[in-house]
């Protein structure tokens, strides 16, 4: 290889933070995850989405190295997942956040420092002090916000380049969500951090995340960049009688747009679609919000998925719908 | 890593290493008393307190011996328990398990500087009751037995064999369990069997000495002596052809001289266990210990995989 292929391959590997190929994990006889394939450009703070039980949470452990992985594998900057090159660039936060209760907050970041050669004491220290938490306070006396706050104050201190979060806003009041969010994502941008976080809350994507990734019905649904998502799709209303049922079950009138879901009640007919062409005049057309997009495709997990070419893994199966 | 380790479990440590140097020195000061007791009944003028002492320190050294033994237990329940049941409980190993250094790291931290603790308290516990146990064996082997739980176990390499092994026992049932109490009470139970079977198959190991003795006198009196420092193990009746007869071989019958002559008896054989011999047997039974606990380290092992992965 040359000194020039091999800066290409490295600035290639730089350019994709994850990328995931058939990944799966089985317990016993159940699959929880099967066969996820997808890429995450770096840089990128990305939703994942899916229904309880699409295996997210798995997912995420692991790309953080936690699990094993029963077929495929994910790759962290070009390192397989699980490796030490890998967990090196990899924070983790699980939904539980566990800490030490016994531990002062000070102990909880020397535990980080003693655990990860890259640590950034300073960052670290900061990110807690800015919470306004006293680093001599017990961990297991920390308010649900101030433990968030430790726990993600561990996970860059250690300097990651990839932050895994599993559900970190749940348990916060909308107050603390708010200010976690706005010193997580500030740390974020400041030091270019890709994030790939999982979460329930669809109607707070829009604020946090500016790419998506949706799991649903056992594979990828959507995958892409949050403007370009929405901007693909439209939300179309028409008055019932105005656009009958037509041969395929679809109302009349959206045949040649890729429909991903409809509604129907005697006085108004709904749709999301992915236009594939002008939309005729009976249907009022507006740019749907995300948690529109993203509770549609949840609803209708057997609709045509959307993968943007950035986040398709080339010969993984399943091809570029755009 | 070691620091995590230690802040983590420092109080148990702590804890053990105060009860292994109050329970040394203690040992230490009632082995000079009952040096002192065997001197003075041993000495040209033997008072009828000194034969008092004498009894006390026998009766201290069953009471302690039988409270010593259950060290591996108290360190299998309190220390090896909890070292990784307690993370997976409370999903702190997951807290590890994401950092830079990988969970064996961790998982080979913890036990080597839990089973160090446990070893340190096993050795000077185990120091300290030899200097007890010795003097009153030299006196009187039979009322200080050296092949029972009391005396065998707690001295020596044996005692830190024990201790090691009832750390993994109970790592590997917190790490089975995931839980801390769950996992406390199976590690009770099991090194309660392990003890039992251990109680079985001790005198395996015993280098044991036969003595014995010919020409047709089997009297009550004619038994070869052992000596003073030596346990009996075995007592029979020698019969010219080599064989065995039980000690209470014509017990029943009239006259039993006659009937022992019938059953062929020419003798007395005596095993017997020399006190000298003690290092022998402990280290040949260690050997034994330490094939046990690469067992279970092997099923911690797998254990671990099972609960980290």
């Amino acid at each position: 290889m040359s000194a020039a292929t091999a800066a290409t391959a490295v600035q290639n590997r730089e350019r994709t933070a994850l990328e995931v190929t058939g990944l799966g994990r089985r317990y016993g006889r159940r699959w929880v995850l099967r066969d996820a394939t997808f890429r995450l450009p770096a840089g990128r703070v990305c939703g994942l989405v899916g229904p309880n039980g699409a295996g997210k949470t798995t997912m995420l452990e692991i790309i953080a190295g936690l699990r094993g992985a029963t077929a495929g594998e994910a790759r962290v900057f070009g390192e397989l997942a699980g490796g030490t090159p890998a967990r090196r660039r990899v924070s983790f936060l699980p939904q539980e956040k566990p800490l030490f209760p016994r531990f002062t907050v000070a102990e909880t970041l020397r535990a980080g420092r003693e655990l990860n050669p890259g640590w950034d004491q300073d960052l670290a220290e900061d990110f807690v002090r800015a919470g306004s938490i006293d680093l001599d306070a017990r961990v297991g006396r920390l308010s649900g916000g101030q433990r968030t706050r430790v726990a993600l104050a561990v996970a860059l201190g250690k300097r990651p380049d990839l932050v895994l979060l599993d559900e970190p806003l749940a348990d916060l009041d909308p107050l603390v969500r708010r200010q976690t969010v706005a010193a997580l994502l500030g740390e974020v941008a400041e030091r270019g951090i890709t994030v790939l976080l999982s979460s329930h809350l669809v109607a707070e994507l829009d604020t946090l995340c500016d790419y998506l990734l949706l799991v649903a019905g056992g594979g990828l649904r959507l995958a892409g960049d949050v403007d370009e998502i929405i901007s693909v799709h439209r939300r179309l209303s028409a008055p019932t009688d105005r656009v009958p049922t037509g041969p395929g079950g679809l109302p009349t009138g959206l045949e040649g747009h890729t429909v991903v879901e409809t509604h129907r009640d005697r006085h108004h007919t709904t749709a999301l679609i992915r236009p594939g062409g002008p939309v005729g005049e009976v249907w009022e057309s507006i740019a749907p919000t995300l948690e529109e997009v993203v509770l549609a495709y949840l609803e209708q997990s057997d609709s045509a998925p959307l993968i943007s070419p950035d986040s398709h893994v080339p010969g993984a199966g399943r091809e570029v719908v755009k | 890593m070691t620091w995590l380790v230690w802040r983590q479990h420092r109080t148990a440590f702590l804890l053990l290493l105060v009860v292994a140097v109050l329970t040394t020195a203690g040992l230490a000061w009632l082995a000079r008393d009952a040096s002192d007791a065997v001197a003075a009944v041993e000495g040209a003028k033997a008072s009828p307190g000194a034969a008092a002492a004498l009894d006390t320190a026998y009766r201290r050294l069953d009471l302690l011996g039988l409270a010593l033994s259950g060290l591996p237990v108290v360190i299998g329940v309190f220390v090896g328990a909890p070292l990784f049941a307690g993370d997976l409980e409370t999903g702190t190993a997951k807290f590890v398990g994401v950092q830079s250094y990988g969970r064996w790291n961790w998982v080979a931290t913890k036990l080597a500087m839990a089973a160090g603790f446990a070893a340190v308290a096993a050795l000077s516990t185990g120091i300290a009751m030899k200097a007890l146990l010795t003097p009153l064996v030299h006196h009187m082997a039979v009322n200080a037995d050296f092949t029972g739980a009391g005396g065998f176990d707690t001295t020596g390499p044996v005692t830190v064999a024990l201790a090691v092994l009832g750390l993994l026992i109970g790592a590997t049932a917190g790490l089975l369990t995931g839980r801390t109490l769950p996992a406390m009470v199976a590690t009770f139970a099991a090194l309660i069997a392990v003890k039992t079977v251990w109680s079985r198959t001790r005198m395996l190991f015993a280098p044991t000495v036969t003595s014995t003795t010919g020409g047709g006198r089997f009297g009550e009196d004619d038994a070869p002596h052992i000596p003073a420092g030596a346990l009996e193990v075995d007592t029979s009746y020698l019969t010219g052809g080599g064989g065995l007869r039980g000690w209470s071989t014509c017990t029943e019958a009239t006259d039993r001289a006659a009937c022992l002559r019938r059953e062929g008896v020419v003798g007395w054989s005596i095993e017997y266990l020399p006190f000298s011999h003690l290092t022998a047997m402990q280290w040949a039974a260690t050997g034994a210990l330490t094939g046990l606990i690469l067992l279970t380290a092997v099923a911690l092992v797998l254990a671990a995989r099972r609960a980290l992965r």
